[in-house]
């Protein structure tokens, strides 16, 4: 009997020791033991590559939002396979997109003979207006269905995809119309307030 | 004119490489969530870090030719930027 009651008080012991340092925080709470821990980033390092000299010239963007729905079929577990004829389920990957579009002109190439300049008039032949740049950030994503079934690979091709709709919803919302008209303002201003009474600007289509 | 400054940061997916990925027994792989979740904090630490290597003043050199060389094709003998 006195074995037992020596046992109990030593498992009591125990427990109130292990209760009283989880609350000290000297050891973790049986809850911090399942508990996923928070992600920490590494002291990382940034390396410069290269800085590339660039000359475009931004003067619209398009700020887009599209969802990708991607199913694609998977192999059942065998014990489900032994209830169902399909030997295959589907798999659901959903993931919301939200994405700039910048438009403009690559002025880069801009030559001496574009600009005719007479008296106090001038005029400019500039390039045709472009899509410059899509940006999706890793930010600029969110996950919404992912049943666990997709890798790393294929969601990064998934993501890829996002890329093309969101510059064609851009085009479709008039952003390379919207870019040429600023262009053309932005241009004329910029042309009189440097002394010039007539600005002509031409876009070369 | 305007000092230059950053106006944009473009980190394309297919340029984000997963290098080395190990959990231990007793966990779950990573998430495709988590991965984002990583990639986001990667994505601040640039944008914190790029600072440092002072691309402004690149920017501001480059910036002062292209504006240099377009008043000197528009007629203008001798441009003086600030």
């Amino acid at each position: 009997m006195k074995i037992y009651t020596k046992l109990i008080i030593t498992i009591l012991a125990i427990i109130i020791g292990y209760f009283v340092c989880a609350n000290a925080g000297l050891l973790p709470s049986i809850k911090g033991l399942f508990k996923e821990k928070e992600i920490q980033l590494k002291e990382t390092v940034l390396i410069l590559e290269d800085v590339k000299s660039i000359s475009q010239f931004f003067t619209a963007t398009a700020y887009e939002v599209i969802a990708i729905d991607t199913i694609k079929q998977i192999s059942k577990s065998t014990i489900m396979s032994v209830f169902s004829k399909s030997k295959t389920e589907p798999s659901r990957f959903v993931i919301l997109a939200k994405g700039k579009c910048m438009a403009g002109k690559d002025l880069s190439n801009i030559k001496t003979e574009d600009i005719v300049v007479k008296d106090s008039c001038v005029s400019i032949t500039i390039p045709k207006t472009k899509i410059l740049t899509t940006i999706v950030n890793p930010s600029d994503f969110e996950i919404y269905i992912d049943d666990g079934n997709w890798s790393n690979e294929e969601v990064k091709g998934i993501k890829v995809t996002a890329l093309k709709p969101i510059e064609l919803l851009a085009i479709s919302d008039e952003l390379l119309k919207k870019a040429s008209e600023r262009t053309k303002l932005l241009l004329t201003q910029f042309f009189k307030s440097i002394g010039f009474k007539q600005v002509t600007v031409i876009e070369i289509e | 004119m305007p000092l230059g400054k950053i106006i944009s940061l473009n980190i394309t997916p297919d340029e984000i490489k997963v290098l080395f990925s190990e959990t231990s027994l007793l966990r779950n792989n990573f998430s495709n969530k988590k991965i984002n979740t990583i990639q986001i904090m990667g994505e601040k630490d640039i944008k914190l870090k790029i600072k440092n290597f002072e691309i402004e003043l690149e920017t501001a050199k480059n910036a002062k030719n292209f504006l240099d060389k377009w008043l000197r094709m528009s007629g203008f003998k001798e441009v003086i930027i600030n």
